[in-house]
């Protein structure tokens, strides 16, 4: 195939900026899509990427395209997900592509994933079509939203295409761009085989579809082909491509966008960033950038009805199936009972998969607090990764504890900067840079534990900004800490499930906020139950959930037996709900309450 | 199962309305032409029911209650009484009349010698009088229409009108009160020897002048733990005067354990006549198919009256339970009782096999001295009467 018709790109965009909408449009316009079965949004699939209007898979689709040139060419748009927790995923979709679409919403400007996106874009050399979206908005600022990009890019405001992806006005123009700006990919078909696998799924009757772009050489149904990083060999069952439905073909060359399908049985066996050559002739290096997924995020997923162990694992074997990047190992709590220690990209990969096994698989689960991975040398040098903080070896016997941290950049407008250093001070943040974009907006680039992160950092961002600053963040390296292991003890007793890692200097206000908290959400028992947070064995605060006194219904009134019965039957409901702990019921909540804020 | 039913007859009508009543009654004042259709209404409802009357016959108890049953003039109110009596005698030839325990409620403001002396000669033989406090700023805060002064006087009204058996209910709870005024209020009427005396803890129903005014701050009322010490003074001071608590609010001089309660605490069956009455009774059919009905009236008054007057029913719901469920519903309820209820009793009258998933859950329970067994007989320990709600939530 002429690699001079291919034209390989992606759409690059903060989350809402209107990524989906323009991705819609373009397959509109092109005819890729009948209109007729045409929903909204129409790459995300997952009702709950819907939902949530949050990208969370790539989905490639080649589209036929004659343009007014005359010429026919042929476009792969390679859409990227827009969450912090899926950087590694976005980086694999770009690496696959020669050029980007940026979208920037004109009505609220470059935010940090623009710029995350934008940056990592411009790392893979890509040609940058910079677009100001949703231009029709009555509170737009098209001009001045332009003017960001001018600065940002180095362009002239001309280079900037005004867009409504939402009614189309501009959109022939993105589609213009992207055949005369993006370069057609080079390639030698002459060459030993390497091609990239940016992401794949799987498919019941034939295994996993890995999606890949290809780079050198080329493939053909029949071939045998190694996956340079598993080492693993297949022999080419199925290729073909997205239209966007899954169409056969039988030979992939230099610069086109496809899948292959090898009777490959998991998908960590043809993972996301791996290259694929052949196995006869196999290439001397893989492609760059390769990775394997590392959950930075854990948790315990119990079921509330442990009748359900087998379900939820079963449900998390098939989930696994089109997600490599969740991973899960059997765990046992004191407290909880049988459940599993699951591994995630983030958090918001942690609750969409947790959304998922309750609703999709109707489960009904207890998860306990996030946690980052810890890394622990003993003082026998023993060096340990600790994603449970209930395994977390005596104090005595640490050496020393490390900590991942992250580089968080937060785009806010300038006049409420002060706010955001507040809170990226009081959690331990230390300043990496300070840049004004513009004269009233400004980017902070913040070194800063992922587990202060997870602590509600991003809606104490939102609300000391009213909602304007936003947050992107990757993973920089482990720091030393001085870390310690809060216990909290239910009637003398630790309930595992409870236990988290900490920074000293917080110990004690999160200890007895945490406890306070408890206080509230645990039901009242027979009898007072002392609730304490410990260091070891020193207790640093404690309350008291005092006895049950009163819990009767006193009046039959005129013989209504049947409303006592149902306000018992809610009762019995509740409890259902309910871990027993020793003689003490905690609810649900109360595992997700190490995460509540501290200070207000 | 049941040895013998009752009937229960709603009169929703009021002097005035209670700043803590949800319960349906309506003020008198504002519908006095509506009472007359509702004498006429409940007449017209009892007609048919004497089918349903024979099923659970002998009828061991009637029950007026409110509302203020009182609050109707004296002749209707007598009028109605003997027209019950005779209906329940009829459902039943050949038992004794004169054992029918047959109670009318009255608040201390609506009776008068003459009245209560046309009740007795209708059949009435128990008098239920809702004195609630004595404390004038209590019975200020709950909207009672009487003063401490005439609800003693009631007392002695009902006695020396010749009720040998009296009722006295009282709050646990009231705005404002506390452990001395409780007292205070007890030993006055203790002191008057009333046969027997209900004690219910004050429950804040939502959209009720009182939930409001507490809602809003005006009104304070003892929490539940103080609530509790409440509960916990009335029922020493009751039972050290003799009373025996053989319901969780209900205390009795030996003997005057009031039957018709009893009736609703040992699952028994009754039909409710009335705006907002339940009833309970047995469906026609017998053997492993026999269902237990418990269906409950409209509750708007004037739609009561349109339904009956109309030839309509006025049920407004209902529900069939099953022989396991009825089973259930009768531990669950006689739990609470003194007497407790007896497993393997209850498991031989329904046919079902009980015992095997409550007796463990009680057993259980019985260890941390909820409950107290002997042989497959249990009951809620004393004790653990006011947080009964624990054990009878895993009973259901």
């Amino acid at each position: 195939m002429d690699t001079t018709a291919i034209r390989n790109f992606c759409i690059i965009a903060h989350v809402d900026h209107g990524k989906s909408t323009l991705a819609d449009r373009i397959l509109e316009l092109t005819g890729a899509i009948d209109p007729r079965a045409m929903t909204e949004q129409m790459l995300d699939r997952m009702d709950l990427e819907r939902e949530r209007g949050i990208t969370i898979k790539l989905k490639p689709v080649r589209i036929d395209y004659r343009h007014t040139d005359g010429n026919d060419y042929i476009l792969n748009l390679i859409d990227t997900p827009g969450h912090v927790d899926f950087t590694y995923e976005v980086s694999r979709s770009l690496a696959a592509c020669e050029g980007a679409v940026l979208v920037v919403d004109a009505t609220q400007g470059v935010q940090a994933q623009t710029l995350a996106n934008l940056y990592l874009a411009i790392d893979h050399g890509l040609e940058i079509i910079p677009v100001v979206n949703k231009v029709d908005l009555p509170n737009a600022e098209p001009e001045r939203v332009r003017d960001e990009l001018v600065d940002l890019l180095g362009i002239k405001p001309d280079e900037v295409l005004m867009v409504s992806a939402k009614t189309g006005a501009g959109v022939d123009r993105v589609l213009n761009a992207v055949v005369n700006l993006v370069p057609p990919p080079s390639g030698n078909p002459d060459a030993p085989l390497k091609a990239l696998i940016f992401d794949s799924h799987f498919d019941p009757y034939r295994g996993v579809m890995a999606h890949i772009r290809v780079f050198n050489g080329s493939l053909s149904v029949g071939d045998d082909i190694l996956m340079m990083s598993s080492g693993k060999r297949y022999t080419l069952t199925e290729l073909g491509v997205f239209r966007p439905d899954m169409q056969p073909v039988s030979n992939l060359g230099p610069g086109e966008v496809g899948y292959l399908a090898a009777q490959i049985k998991e998908l960590a066996d043809a993972s996301v960033g791996d290259t694929v050559t052949r196995a006869a002739s196999p290439a001397r290096e893989p492609l760059p950038g390769y990775r394997p997924a590392r959950p930075m995020v854990y948790c315990g997923m119990y079921p509330v009805d442990t009748a359900q162990y087998p379900a939820l694992r079963d449900a998390l074997d098939k989930l696994k199936l089109n997600d490599a990047s969740i991973s899960y190992e059997p765990e046992t709590s004191a407290a909880l009972g049988f459940g599993f220690r699951c591994g995630f990209l983030g958090l918001l990969h942690m609750e969409i998969v947790q959304e998922r096994l309750e609703r999709e698989y109707g489960l009904e689960l207890i998860t306990t607090a996030p946690s980052v991975v810890y890394k622990v040398i003993t003082t026998a040098q023993d060096e340990l990764y600790i994603d449970n903080p209930a395994n977390l070896p005596p104090a005595h016997k640490i050496e020393e504890i490390e900590e991942p941290y992250v580089r968080a950049t937060i785009f806010v407008p300038a006049d409420l900067l002060g706010p955001v250093m507040d809170l990226a001070t009081e959690r331990r943040g230390s300043l990496h840079d300070l840049h004004f974009a513009t004269p009233t907006r400004v980017r902070a680039t913040y070194d800063i534990p992922l587990s202060e992160i997870l602590f509600d950092f991003f809606d104490k961002l939102k609300s000391r900004t009213r909602g304007y600053a936003s947050l992107d963040y990757e993973f920089l390296e482990y720091r030393q800490s001085d870390l310690v292991k809060l216990d909290i003890l239910v009637s003398g007793k630790p309930v595992d499930a409870l236990s988290f890692i900490v920074h000293r200097s917080f110990a004690e206000r999160r200890g007895r906020a945490l406890v306070e908290r408890l206080r509230k959400l645990i039901p009242r028992q027979l009898y007072d139950v002392p609730l304490q947070a410990a260091i070891g064995s020193r207790v640093i605060a404690r309350e008291t959930i005092k006895a049950l006194r009163k819990d009767v219904l006193a009046k039959c009134y005129g013989g209504d037996v049947t409303r006592k019965r149902k306000l018992l039957e809610k009762q019995k409901e509740g409890k259902r709900r309910m871990k027993q702990f020793g003689s003490v019921e905690i609810p649900q909540e109360a595992f997700m309450a190490v995460l509540a804020a501290d200070d207000e | 199962m049941s040895s013998g039913g009752s009937i229960y007859v709603h009169v929703p009508f009021c002097a005035s309305k209670c700043s803590y009543c949800d319960f349906v009654s309506v003020p008198l004042g504002q519908v006095r032409p509506l009472a007359a259709s509702y004498l006429a209404a409940l007449r017209t409802e009892l007609r048919p029911s004497v089918r349903l009357l024979r099923r659970i016959a002998p009828i061991r108890s009637i029950y007026i209650g409110g509302g203020t049953p009182t609050a109707l003039p004296a002749s209707e109110l007598a009028r109605l009484a003997s027209e019950l009596l005779t209906a329940a005698v009829s459902a039943a030839a050949g038992d004794d009349p004169v054992d029918i325990e047959f109670t009318v409620e009255a608040n201390p403001a609506t009776i008068d010698t003459a009245g209560l002396s046309l009740l007795l000669r209708a059949g009435v033989n128990r008098l239920s009088l809702g004195v609630q406090s004595l404390d004038p700023a209590e019975l200020e805060a709950l909207g009672r229409a009487h003063d401490a002064a005439q609800a003693l006087a009631a007392i002695d009204d009902a006695r020396a009108a010749g009720f040998e058996n009296l009722n006295v209910d009282l709050i646990i709870g009231a705005p404002g009160q506390t452990r001395a005024s409780l007292e205070c209020t007890l030993e006055s009427i203790v002191a008057r020897r009333p046969d027997h005396v209900s004690a219910y803890c004050l429950q804040l129903e939502t959209g009720t002048p009182l939930e409001r005014a507490v809602a809003s701050g005006k009104v304070q009322v003892p929490d539940a733990d103080e609530t509790a010490d409440l509960y916990w003074t009335a029922v020493r001071a009751l039972c050290s005067a003799g009373y025996r608590r053989y319901e969780v609010s209900n205390f009795a001089l030996p003997g005057r354990e009031c039957r018709h309660n009893l009736g609703y605490w040992e699952c028994g069956m009754y039909l409710g006549l009335g705006a907002a009455a339940h009833s309970h009774y047995p469906s026609e059919a017998g053997g492993p198919a026999r269902r237990w009905v418990r269906s409950w009236n409209t509750s708007d008054v004037g739609e009561y009256v349109r339904l009956v007057m109309s030839g309509h029913t006025p049920e407004a719901g209902r529900e069939e339970l099953d022989a396991e469920r009825e089973a259930r519903d009768r531990v669950m309820l006689g739990l609470r009782t003194e007497r407790g209820v007896d497993l393997a009793e209850v498991g031989a009258a329904y046919g079902v096999r009980i015992s095997d998933a409550l007796l463990p859950v009680l057993r259980k329970w019985s260890l941390k001295r909820m409950v107290e067994m002997e042989g497959t007989r249990a009951r809620i320990a004393p004790q653990a009467a006011l947080v009964a709600n624990v054990v009878l939530a895993e009973c259901v």
